[in-house]
């Protein structure tokens, strides 16, 4: 398997993947799954499971035949059955709190680009035109790490960088996960000029993600945005796969 | 430029549709694949951190664990003005109580209460705690 073909396999794998978190958030509803705790979910009416089945296959078979076939209609199919499950999703929840409950997906984002910069690609070449898809894809994820450190700027200026910032989230955060992870992220949240240094460089890698969109920086920054993507997940305990692997996968497909 | 040439744009694709991106999430704020990622933003513009803690007989526990609650008021579950970045522990937190009321007392309910663990962080380093109840009551544990 080349690196083109890894890389659409993590992409095929990991639309699959964003659809049954998404539905394993909507069908454990009635219990606490976004702070992961299933334990009070009821046993859903059969016919959310058969509509959990039934997406489930509809959604394996279209990231399938997406990666075999590299056609836009199986990849249409994905981003519209993320649409769906998003809706669903919403349904269960008042008013616009799904997004307060901060369900993003970034493979979505990168088929759907993906798909537009294939279909505006200036060639009437079909290979040439998927690198261009792709390439739109790598933009439009650059420019969604940019805005979260252009967000924090416009919104809270350079506060990121005091104690209200990083070491107020460390501390919050200290009461949750493993003992050796709490005790780490207490200390840290105990040295301001480090935390300062280290929240920093967050908003500055964020930033640096908008270059994801050149390729010649590209692998370079990938890496950056790993670093960045893992250090909150280890710090800030939020486990998010979909941003871990989307900018490797990306990386992957375009500059193999 | 000549359409033969227009494949050049290829180095450049990724960056057009960066910008598309952006202008599309100034439009749409959040819609479906497009986010501004404002959700965690507004959390360094804050002195304290709140964070969403619940105890059973007076002590820390998984509100999840526990039903038929009685004498709390679902609405009391909120941040108010508290910051918080736990939003999501908050919105259901509240659906969990809504969605589990006593209907009549029940033997074996214990005291409960529902608040926030609020920290602040002093310029030397030092992490303050302190601890606001917002609602309280008796809940049976599952």
């Amino acid at each position: 398997m080349s690196l083109h073909d890894a890389g659409l396999a993590i992409v095929s794998v990991m639309l699959v993947y964003s659809w049954c978190v998404s539905v394993l958030l909507w069908l454990a509803a009635d219990g606490m799954p976004y702070t992961y705790v299933l334990a009070g979910m009821r046993a859903p009416p059969a016919r959310y499971v058969a509509f959990a089945v039934v997406g489930t296959t509809i959604q394996a078979w279209a990231a399938w035949s997406f990666f075999h076939t590299g056609g836009w209609q199986p990849e249409l199919l994905a981003v519209f059955m993320l649409w769906v499950i998003r809706e669903v999703q919403k349904r269960t929840w008042d008013a616009d709190t799904v997004v307060e409950l901060g369900r993003y997906v970034p493979f979505g984002t990168a088929v759907a680009f993906h798909l537009l910069g294939r279909a505006l690609a200036p060639t009437s070449d079909p290979v040439l035109a998927d690198r261009f898809g792709w390439e739109a894809a790598c933009g439009a994820l650059a420019m969604s790490m940019g805005l979260n450190g252009i967000t924090k700027f416009t919104m809270s200026g350079l506060k990121w960088t005091s104690v209200s910032g990083l070491n107020l989230m460390l501390a919050e955060r200290s009461v949750f996960g493993p003992r050796p992870l709490r005790q780490l992220r207490l200390l840290l949240a105990r040295s301001p000029r480090f935390t300062a240094a280290l929240g920093m460089l967050g908003v500055v890698l964020e930033l640096a993600g908008l270059l994801f969109a050149v390729p010649s920086a590209r692998l370079l920054i990938m890496v950056g945005l790993v670093l960045t993507v893992l250090g909150i997940e280890v710090l800030l305990g939020y486990f998010e796969p979909e941003w871990t692997l989307v900018y490797p996968a990306l990386a992957m497909i375009t500059l193999a | 430029m000549t359409w033969a040439e227009l494949p050049q744009l290829l180095p450049w694709w990724g960056s057009i549709f960066a910008a598309l991106y952006f202008v599309a999430a100034m439009w749409f704020e959040d819609a479906f694949v497009i986010s501004t990622y404002r959700m965690y933003s507004p959390t360094a513009d804050r002195s304290e951190g709140a964070v969403p803690t619940f105890f059973a007989a007076g002590v820390e526990a998984r509100m999840i664990d526990y039903d038929r609650f009685e004498g709390i008021d679902p609405t009391g579950i909120r941040w108010d003005n508290f910051a918080c970045s736990h939003q999501w522990m908050v919105h259901e937190a509240r659906r969990w109580v809504e969605e589990h009321l006593a209907q009549r007392p029940e033997p074996g309910a214990v005291e409960v209460v529902w608040g926030f663990r609020v920290f602040k962080v002093t310029d030397a380093g030092e992490v303050l705690e302190t601890f606001h109840p917002m609602v309280s009551g008796r809940a049976v544990r599952r």
